[in-house]
């Protein structure tokens, strides 16, 4: 096979697509700020092609793409045969892989695109093909027949000063900028270019290997870019969450919320993207390189072995690292503007539940940044029927052996049931009843709230029952009882066998975060809230409410088909995240 | 009511031409006046008609239209910035749907209530609903809920106002700003009229009176005697002359735009009366006198945020996101749901310091880069109807045309120019 | 030199006027025609500065200039008296809440000046009614639907009508615009971020700019307001352009990174880069602390200390530090004795800063005396409207909005 001879070739290559040549020059694209790297685009067009979540997800991916990149929708649109979609056209033309790279000319994007050929024969039928849909979309025949220049063996077309195509050996190049391609056309070479290649090399070589997409972004490039235009980073278009990003790591939210992972993509020098598709699954893998600072808030130490059950009943399960000791004891450093006023008022908040202990002093330092998250659906009771199914959401701390913060945090449990009732009774509520419960050794506190009478304003019935628990070494936060007695009952199992129902392993474990989200309960979840989620969206966006509940119902019927599993990878300077998407109904 | 309020219904004085068909500069400014603005189309279909069918089209058309009641959906999230938005969006509606909410627009200004102190967005929308629902009908009812509204109730103290210990935020406001005006009532009446308005709680979202609470004794409010709960103070305030001529002059700075003159001003009190206190009507007379319709009477009223946001979007075609519009106005000065004092927006020349000038010129910058391409027009003829000739086209035509897009370039420069802050 | 408007008529031509005669315009802060020289330093004259720090919510000042030597408070503050360890002393019997270290220098340098127990004699437990008395300079209860006017805003009205300059005055911070910039002719100019006042470039914005620029026309008999909203368009125009080329200035102090500290450092910019307003306010607020007082009162006076010593830092090393005081006031105290919450209620007199080498340092005033209260509070020593008195008349030059005699606190 013509694509499995090609991909052997490839396999080979330490170098990016677009830098490698010849024997005839070696330049690398100047200036390049962003590389995709294409392996068979018509494998992997034909995988997607007629798949039931993969083909929907990434049409509109690309449609959107195209559609905030009008310079790169025009050099597509130039390329392809009449009637032909963008996706035909880049696996035919891209049959010996493809890289495309983005470089700034006066702060306008050029698009360029690299396509290798087995041998120069080859590339030159290529070139020809090439060229005759241009002149077909010019409708001048024969306009191309001949190149307008030729610099030592390298051919250059130019279709006036808009489109120009290079040939070079085995390579074709087409870009709309001539300038683009002139380090391909005349040997030059700058002490930036060759960084920019170096890097590009180094990060290729180190995480390009093996995967069917490999994209390489040079942050620090695009800061400096921003820098030169006028300072402000882009608040609109796929800039955008460049920017959102770089604003993360200042935001105690973000930080809480998002975690150190996350939050620190922005500071690294580039990034790179490995995707590889089949049927069954797509894996994905982000990596921020060259990070210059380590974070304060980042785990150092691998996580210890989780205590939940990670597979099984739940719809999502996550070990992370939130280091609120640190987030709290480095606020002067880490956050800025009203954050802080925010986080004291959090803290002081908080300490009021605390019997007198503080939570910088007493508290945090003696729970693991290392915590679980569950999340559970759970069986409904038939009388009263609650109007509002809420899923079961449990946060299971490590609190160590010492079990006087354990018994600190139930008692601020049972303040904050007590303060709320205030509340409650202000607003003439009748009050959350506390009830203690016990079983044999184990003890727990739950909050049920009264039934509404009829007729009250908020009159819906929910199955909320806020509870919590000390359970040896950890204490359980869940929002329902009975998932909380669950966990009660499964950490209690898993400490008995000693860890051998999860199968911890031996050996290193890495400094890991994960995330595991089935998707079929997450979309039960949803469906009844596309209303209000739709009326959300067009109120943002400006469209029809008919519009955005189409888009969402389209995000569920890909959420019931599709499980997703995330890790977080933690290094001084880098992070990685990666997120596998398996889809069980797809055969 | 006593009987010196009954007026004789007016002989309409003036001589107003109101079977004159409607050219279209007058369409935009009739338009523009009762309803935000127009959608090109919305001109057409009214252009033609005689004012007076016009006039009566949108108001007695607004009173049978609904918002969309989807927002209930959003209220549990207690996020006023979707209210804000959701409301935007109601005001692009049809123009006698528009009508209603610029006569709720009105109100909110009127009475005020900021969710900055009432913080409950449930009790904000309610409140929306009353001025939405009522506002065009008979505003001796609209009082009579306005001070039952649970909002306005915990946004002026009526329920910390308890027998014994009065409260006379909700009395003195209810005199001196939604009925009478200052020099109309006494700071006897104030006090006689809280000990009246006691005993309202707002319990589970709901205004609830609670006996032991009130002050059932006897009192005198403005010259009128008696054991006076809500209903007797509320009767006892519409019962002065002042009262119809307050409503009057809201009416005048709302739609006209300026006070208006002491006959003018007696004029509408007594069609208010005769139109048995109704808004609708009063609004329909009011919008067919010179004092509305004559030219030099146009574009002299400069255009609050809400309005200036709303007008654009419609007669520009923009697709600009209701949330967008609501956080621009809130830029230019106008928060909905969130006005600065009890007294509501100062309004006239108070919209214009530095910053919110510079967030009118970004407002046009904005409206101008989402412009649809399909839509080709003369952003002069179409925009400043009245003088699409300013000293100032020239000037900018030339710099329009060597700009990436001369029509976009255009549409904000209009959209930012003085004349269009006018309406 | 262009002509000043001043020189038109008499020094206390009312502001009025000035707009009757079509020379000024609202918002104080905007320049009546491009051309108008917008520098208000008049050679060989100092251009002084006062910028007004407000903590809003009722600064608790017992824990802030601490009476560590007073056995009252420790008996009428249980916990919160646990402040008193790590507090800067200050000798006489004071020392500063151990949050405000970077302030303790200054003291001793002599640049920071506590006036004690600042107040009036009808104190009101209302923030709106106390804030309102500050803000307006005045005792007098008015009815709603009265405009009470700043008293900062009556000061750049005097400073406009003298010197023609513009902005006189300007509020930077991202809240309300307070009363006390709040002008018979309309509000000072309020500058949230400067991404606010940012016009924009390119084709629109010069449009946009040229629409405005063109020949206005005569003014005489225009109903419409468009020569008004012209001027008032253009002075905004240009008013963001000086603010946005004044705010590029670089830092030279340490500035910590909360919302204070970048007001205040927008605040330093802009004196240095001669924009000419001679009034600035800034907020913190927060300080409504009923419940849980220790550490939200801690974070806030860390904040208030840090922004305000690296204000100094910035305006020294710039060289403008003795053309600058700042006041540093809330609405009111807090009770003397704490509540049971940990926190404090609203009480009534409390101390005043003022930063800056040209006050004369130390104490000012009469020391509390917690034995003797009124009412559980602290009775005021100094009243307000003398300080204003003093700033008005002995710092800017201008004529003081109360008859009372000022303070001695200036150099």
């Amino acid at each position: 096979m013509f694509t499995a001879l090609a991909l052997c070739a490839l396999a080979e290559l330490t170098q990016p697509l677009a830098v490698r040549e010849d024997g005839l020059v070696h330049t690398p694209p100047m200036g390049c700020l962003a590389y995709v790297e294409w392996r068979a685009p018509q494998d992997t067009v034909a995988t997607i092609a007629g798949h039931e979540v993969l083909g929907p997800m990434v049409g509109e991916l690309a449609r959107q793409a195209l559609g905030e990149n009008a310079d790169l929708e025009a050099l597509f649109a130039a390329l392809a045969n009449e009637g032909e979609s963008t996706a035909d056209m880049l696996a035919r033309l891209g049959g010996d892989g493809l890289a495309l790279w983005l470089t700034f000319e006066q702060f306008a994007p050029v698009f360029s695109l690299a396509l290798p050929a087995a041998d120069a024969e080859a590339g030159a039928a290529r070139r020809i093909e090439l060229l005759h849909s241009l002149e077909r979309m010019v409708e001048a025949p024969g306009a191309l027949a001949t190149p307008s220049e030729s610099i030592e063996g390298v051919d250059v077309w130019a279709l006036g000063d808009a489109f120009f195509v290079v040939g070079k050996g085995a390579n074709t190049y087409v870009s709309n900028s001539r300038n683009a391609l002139e380090p391909l056309i005349v040997e030059r070479r700058s002490v930036r270019g060759r960084r920019a290649l170096e890097r590009l090399t180094e990060t290729h070589a180190r995480r390009a290997s093996g995967s069917d997409l490999f994209a390489w972004v040079d942050i620090g490039a695009i800061n400096a870019l921003a820098g030169l235009a006028g300072g402000a980073l882009p608040t609109e278009g796929p800039g955008a969450i460049l920017t959102t990003l770089t604003e993360l790591p200042g935001n105690p939210r973000a930080q809480s919320l998002l975690g150190p992972g996350i939050t620190r993509l922005a500071e690294g020098r580039s990034w790179s993207l490995r995707a590889n598709v089949d049927r069954q699954s797509v894996e994905l893998q982000l990596a921020s390189d060259g990070i210059a600072t380590p974070s304060a808030l980042a785990p150092t130490t691998p996580a210890p072995a989780p205590v939940v059950m990670g597979t099984g009943p739940n719809t999502a399960h996550a070990q992370v690292y939130r280091d609120f000791g640190s987030m709290l004891a480095q606020r002067d450093t880490l956050f800025a503007g009203p954050e802080l006023a925010g986080i004291a008022m959090t803290v002081s908040q908080l300490e009021l539940f605390l019997g007198g202990l503080t939570l910088e002093d007493d508290v945090l330092p003696a729970v693991s940044p290392w915590m679980e998250l569950v999340g559970r659906t759970l069986a409904f009771a038939d009388t009263p029927r609650p109007d509002l199914r809420l899923p079961g959401a449990a946060i299971v701390l490590h609190v160590g052996t010492d079990g006087a913060i354990g018994e600190h945090l139930d008692a601020a449990f049972q303040g904050l049931i007590a303060v709320t009732n205030v509340g409650r009774a202000e607003t003439g509520e009748p009050p959350l009843r506390m009830v203690l419960g016990r079983d044999g050794e184990r003890t727990w506190t739950s909050a049920r709230f009264p039934t509404p009478a009829e007729g009250a304003p908020v009159d819906a019935i929910h199955n909320f029952v806020p509870a919590a628990a000390l359970v040896g070494e950890h204490w359980i936060l869940a929002t329902h009882e009975e998932l909380l007695i669950d966990l009660m009952d499964e950490i209690a199992a898993e400490k008995a066998s000693d860890g051998a129902a999860i199968g911890t392993t031996t050996g290193a474990r890495p400094v890991r975060e994960h995330l595991t989200i089935t998707g079929v309960p997450l979309a039960r979840l949803a469906k009844p809230q596309l209303d209000a989620l739709a009326l959300m969206a067009s109120l943002e966006n400006g469209t029809s409410r008919e519009a955005e509940r189409e888009d969402l119902e389209g995000l569920v019927w890909i959420l019931e088909r599709t499980d997703a599993d995330v890790t977080i990878d933690h290094a001084a300077d880098a992070v990685v995240v990666s997120a596998r998407l398996h889809f069980p109904l797809v055969r | 009511m006593k009987s010196e309020n009954r007026f004789d219904a007016p002989p309409h004085p003036e001589s107003v031409r109101t079977t004159t068909e409607l050219d279209r500069p007058t369409a935009v400014h009739v338009l523009r006046r009762l309803c935000f603005g127009a959608a090109p189309q919305d001109v057409e279909r009214f252009v033609g008609e005689s004012v007076a069918d016009a006039v009566e089209q949108l108001v007695e058309g607004a009173r049978s239209t609904e918002p969309d009641p989807a927002i209930t959906l959003l209220l549990p999230t207690g996020e006023l910035g979707y209210v804000q938005s959701w409301w935007c969006e109601q005001m692009l509606g049809t123009p006698e749907g528009r009508c209603a909410e610029r006569v709720a627009l009105m109100w909110h200004g009127h009475f005020a209530a900021s969710n900055d102190k009432v913080d409950d967005v449930h009790l904000m929308h309610g409140q929306y609903r009353l001025w939405r629902e009522r506002g065009l009908g008979d505003f001796r009812q609209l009082l009579q809920a306005a001070l039952r509204d649970p909002a306005l109730l915990v946004w002026l103290d009526g329920v910390d106002n308890v027998k014994g210990r009065p409260n006379e935020n909700l009395a003195r406001e209810l005199m001196e700003l939604f009925a009478l005006g200052i020099g109309n009532y006494t700071e006897a009446d104030v006090l006689e009229a809280a000990r009246g308005l006691s005993g309202w709680r707002v319990v589970k979202r709901a205004a609830r009176f609670t006996p032991s609470r009130h002050d059932g004794g006897a009192k005198t409010v403005l010259g009128t005697t008696g054991e006076l709960d809500t209903n007797g103070v509320v009767a006892a305030v519409l019962a002065r002359p002042a009262c119809p001529r307050w409503i009057a002059d809201r009416l005048w700075r709302t739609f006209v735009g300026r006070a208006p003159t002491a006959g003018d001003l007696e004029a509408t009190a007594k069609e208010l009366i005769a139109a048995n206190w109704d808004i609708g009507r009063t609004l329909v007379w009011l919008a067919t006198r010179p004092a509305f319709l004559a030219t030099d009477e146009r574009g002299t009223r400069i255009a609050g945020p809400i309005e200036l946001v709303v007008r654009a979007t419609l007669e520009t075609g923009a697709r600009l996101a209701p949330k967008e519009l609501a956080e621009s106005a809130t830029h230019m000065g106008q928060a909905l749901l969130r006005p600065p004092s009890v007294k509501g927006w100062d309004g006239g020349r108070q919209w214009l310091d530095s910053t919110a000038w510079i967030a009118r010129q970004r407002f046009a910058g904005r409206v101008a880069e989402v412009l649809g391409d399909g839509d080709d027009f003369d952003p002069f003829e179409r925009l400043l109807p009245e003088d699409p000739r300013p000293s100032w086209r020239v000037a900018v035509e030339r710099i329009a045309q060597d700009s990436e897009s001369p029509r976009r370039t255009l549409v904000a420069a209009v959209l930012a120019s003085a004349e269009y802050q006018l309406q | 030199m262009t002509e000043r408007i001043g020189s038109f008529g008499p020094a206390r031509l009312s502001r009025r006027r000035f707009v009757v005669g079509g020379l000024a315009i609202t918002a104080l802060g905007a320049l009546p025609t491009p051309g108008l020289a917008h520098t208000s330093s008049r050679r060989g004259e100092r251009e002084t500065i006062l910028v007004v720090v407000q903590l809003t919510g009722g600064n608790d000042g017992l824990n802030t200039l601490v009476p560590v030597a007073q056995d009252a408070w420790y008996r009428a503050r249980p916990s919160l008296s646990r402040v008193a360890s790590g507090a800067h002393e200050l000798g006489s019997g004071f020392a500063l809440h151990p949050a405000l270290g970077p302030l303790a220098p200054l003291f001793e340098g002599g640049e920071l000046t506590c006036l004690h127990s600042v107040g009036h004699p009808d104190p009101d437990r209302s923030h709106f009614r106390s804030m309102e008395v500050w803000h307006t300079g005045s005792l007098e209860r008015r009815s709603a639907n009265e405009r009470p006017t700043g008293w900062l805003a009556r000061l750049g009205e005097q400073i406009i009508a003298r010197d023609g300059s513009a902005p006189a005055m300007l509020h930077v911070g991202g809240g309300a615009l307070p009363l006390s910039l709040v002008g018979a002719e309309g509000p000072a100019p309020s500058v949230a971020d400067l991404e606010q006042l940012r016009p924009g470039g390119g084709a629109t914005a010069a449009a946009v700019r040229a629409a405005l620029y063109a020949e206005p026309g005569s003014e005489a008999g225009d109903a419409r307001d468009v020569a008004y909203l012209r001027r008032t368009a253009r002075a905004a125009v240009d008013l963001g352009r000086r603010l946005e080329d004044g705010a590029r200035a670089p830092l030279a102090a340490d500035w910590p990174r909360h919302e204070l500290a970048r007001d205040l450092a927008l605040v330093a910019r802009l004196v240095r880069s001669g924009l000419g307003a001679r009034i600035y306010q800034v907020e913190l607020g927060g300080f409504d602390t009923h419940r849980g007082q220790p550490t939200i009162h801690a974070e806030l006076l860390r904040q208030l200390g840090g922004a305000l010593a690296a204000f100094q830092a910035e305006l020294s090393a710039a060289g403008r530090a003795d053309d600058v005081l700042t006041l540093v006031f809330s609405e009111f105290g807090r009770r003397v004795r704490e509540n049971a919450s940990a926190g404090t209620d609203h009480g009534a007199a409390g101390p005043v800063f003022v930063l800056g080498p040209a006050a004369r340092g130390g104490f000012v005033g009469t020391p509390p005396d917690l034995e003797h209260l009124v009412d559980g509070d602290l009775p005021h020593g100094i009243d307000f409207r003398s300080v204003y008195a003093t700033l008005e008349s002995r710092w800017l030059g201008l004529d003081p909005s109360s008859d009372l005699p000022g303070t001695a606190f200036l150099a």
